[in-house]
């Protein structure tokens, strides 16, 4: 199954406002109809949660209501539709996507992705000695600049069986494991990439059930921290990071959302492939960061000499 | 001193405990007293959150529906450590019926504090105390 990963993540929301100002200043381009894009048009989309053309909401109340996997081509689209098709209804959507409901509830849709290939230069760092250096006289830093997301990366599931979830994506549509937590969940990606996950999954209560948190790839570290930085100044809530992940080696920025999840920024994941052995290790910050820095708006205490107040 | 009405206030912060009635016990109950803002400064079904003690993040927030004033820490019981708004003063819903956390939805009674829906069923946000002083200043009673 020659799924590339998720194309773009539908919410019914409470304030569309309020998610519309976060998604800009976040950095994604408003292309209209509650559609915020990255760079390659992989999107999140949001609508009032009343609105009708909605799916409907899973009964905890998470305002995720569909999961899009984007496939490479038309092949791979009816492969899904006959595998699944064995068990349960495929619904065919006229825009000539396919929408189906996976073994713990959440709804899934898959379509030929609309990932635009992208020619972005490779970030380079100037390493002492190093072949690849970053070109004399090119500054790296520009305190106003707008880093844009690149592409929609992955997503969080809070699942009531892990187990069943994790069989179900990898026996049904192909996802390989390549690391867990133990007794938590899955980190899993398609076959259709090499990224370290598109998707993991956390065993929660039933009540629990939803989106954890999910998030867009930033071309490197540097963006993720001046991006970040940059929701910090707006007033927005810090909830983890800046840090970098030790499953995926990704760099991490969470920050809580309007969309009654976490919203992530994340940069330089691992790649795998089929030759890679998953790892297991015990949840925890321990093995969750391999460092974790703060912002901080006040770090010295400063003011006029004395006489001068 | 810019458009928060809070930082045109010149704080007070006073220790308070609270004694048994043995002597030489410890104090049952110790609290920081600590002004707030004047009332006529919060907007009905809307929240604000304060940081009296200047530690660059909110830590606790006040909530006005009805004329009536509710103050909670501002930490979700799911984690204990985690703060409630998406955004500078984002504590509610849309409509400001009930109280939100951004991190993973969880919703909660404005009057009680009790969690209603989300990942922390069945617990509830920590109450503080308020108090309106005659000339309007709003005191809260934080725990030591």
């Amino acid at each position: 199954m020659n799924i590339v990963g998720p194309d773009a993540l539908i919410f019914g929301v409470d304030d569309v406002e309020g998610c519309r100002q976060f998604l800009s200043d976040y950095g994604l381009d408003d292309a209209g109809n509650g559609r915020f894009e990255a760079l390659d048009g992989t999107a999140v989309v949001i609508a009032q949660k009343d609105d009708p053309l909605l799916p409907p909401a899973l009964a905890t109340g998470s305002m995720l209501r569909k999961t899009v996997y984007g496939v490479a081509e038309q092949a791979t689209l009816d492969a899904i539709s006959e595998e699944l098709g064995k068990d349960r209804q495929v619904k065919k959507l006229d825009d000539g996507s396919i929408e189906v409901v996976d073994d713990t509830g959440f709804l899934l849709g898959f379509q030929v992705t609309v990932r635009k290939k992208l020619s972005l230069p490779a970030g380079r760092v100037n390493v002492p000695g190093g072949s690849e250096q970053r070109p004399v006289n090119n500054v790296a830093v520009k305190k106003e600049a707008q880093p844009k997301p690149v592409t929609l990366s992955h997503l969080v599931y809070f699942v009531p069986d892990y187990a069943k979830a994790e069989a179900f994506y990898e026996q049904r549509l192909g996802f390989v494991t390549t690391d867990r937590f133990t007794g938590v969940g899955p980190f899993m990606r398609p076959a259709g990439t090499n990224d370290h996950h598109t998707l993991f999954m956390i065993q929660t209560p039933p009540h629990m059930q939803g989106c954890e948190h999910f998030t867009f790839h930033m071309a490197g570290p540097n963006d993720v921290m001046q991006a970040g930085t940059n929701m910090v100044k707006k007033g927005y809530q810090s909830f983890w990071g800046p840090g970098r992940h030790i499953f995926g080696s990704n760099w991490f920025w969470y920050f809580s959302s309007p969309m009654g999840c976490k919203m992530e920024y994340d940069a330089d994941m691992d790649l795998h492939d089929d030759s890679w052995s998953a790892r297991e290790a015990a949840l925890g910050a321990d093995n969750s960061q391999v460092f974790l820095m703060e912002y901080r708006e006040k770090w010295a205490p400063m003011g006029p000499p004395p006489g001068n107040d | 001193m810019g458009s928060d009405g809070a930082a045109t206030w010149q704080r007070l912060i006073v220790v308070c405990s609270e004694f048994p009635e043995n002597e030489g016990t410890a104090p049952i109950r110790s609290y920081r007293k600590v002004e707030l803002c004047h009332i006529d400064t919060l907007s009905d079904r809307r929240a604000r959150g304060f940081d009296p003690f200047d530690e660059g993040q909110p830590c606790l927030f006040v909530v006005k529906k009805n004329s009536e004033l509710y103050a909670y820490r501002d930490l979700c019981p799911h984690y204990g450590d985690t703060r409630l708004p998406w955004k500078k003063n984002e504590y509610l819903d849309k409509a400001g019926d009930v109280i939100v956390c951004a991190a993973h939805g969880a919703r909660f009674d404005m009057a009680s504090g009790n969690c209603i829906s989300g990942p922390c069923l069945g617990q509830s946000l920590t109450a503080v105390r308020l108090h309106v002083r005659k000339d309007g200043i709003v005191i809260a009673e934080i725990p030591s």
